[in-house]
């Protein structure tokens, strides 16, 4: 599936079969994971992710096309998890096969800049005593992941 | 009979700000501007002030860059407050 939003783990091997075509010299798979930051009330234990799951699904369809269409991606996957993501797991693939690296590394680029810059989705940290820490360590702490 | 509302669904901060999932904003009619009914939203919720500042609205699907649109009575707009996938 080229793009997805799903509360299940992400898994890599799948990212990197799904990129699988012959002729493909390039492909570049990037993966976000969860860091267990420290704050001053805990080390970051997990990111709820939160979507407006129509929106979001549209724009990651059309971020996509725009890969295919720019960089002359072949295979494109651009996959987001949602719900709770614990400390080191993954919560957002992005991976392009093109022809040549240049585009590859290019393409993956534009899929997770754009995916963060323009898709509904939103994240809130949660610390080891399991409560959301306060609004503006949260702001602050929102480059936890990715 | 019950009076018309427009439906204002909040994400993320804009939820944590009002302490509620949606809003209902009453509406004559014949409907509103968007821009109207977001100023009517911050009269009821005067928490969500500074994150409707920063929010984008959204009108179904569809990002509202003008906020003259009219909307009417039984349609529903959504608060997105600044993005953070990934």
């Amino acid at each position: 599936m080229e793009v997805q939003l799903t509360t299940r783990p992400l898994s890599l091997a799948a990212a990197a079969r799904a990129l699988e075509a012959p002729g493909l010299g390039g492909v570049v798979l990037f993966a976000g994971r969860v860091r267990a930051d420290r704050t001053a009330r805990g080390a970051v234990e997990a990111i709820d992710y939160e979507s407006d799951r129509a929106l979001a699904l549209r724009r990651l369809a059309a971020i996509a096309a725009t890969a295919r269409r720019r960089f002359g991606a072949e295979r494109v996957v651009l996959w987001h998890r949602t719900g709770r993501v614990p400390a080191d797991e993954t919560s957002v693939i992005a991976g392009a096969a093109c022809g040549h690296r240049a585009e590859a590394f290019a393409a993956a680029r534009y899929l997770i800049e754009e995916l963060k810059r323009s898709v509904p989705l939103w994240k809130t940290e949660r610390v080891r005593s399991g409560r959301r820490p306060p609004r503006r360590r949260a702001r602050r702490a929102g480059r936890s992941a990715g | 009979m019950a009076p018309a509302t427009v439906r204002v669904r909040l994400y993320a901060g804009a939820r944590a700000a009002a302490d509620r999932s949606f809003v209902d904003v009453e509406v004559p009619a014949g409907g509103l501007s968007a821009r109207e009914i977001v100023r009517r939203l911050g009269s009821q919720c005067p928490s969500l002030v500074p994150v409707l500042r920063a929010s984008r609205i959204v009108r179904g699907d569809v990002y509202l860059t003008r906020l003259s649109a009219r909307i009417r009575p039984g349609e529903e707009l959504s608060v997105h407050p600044p993005y953070g996938g990934g």
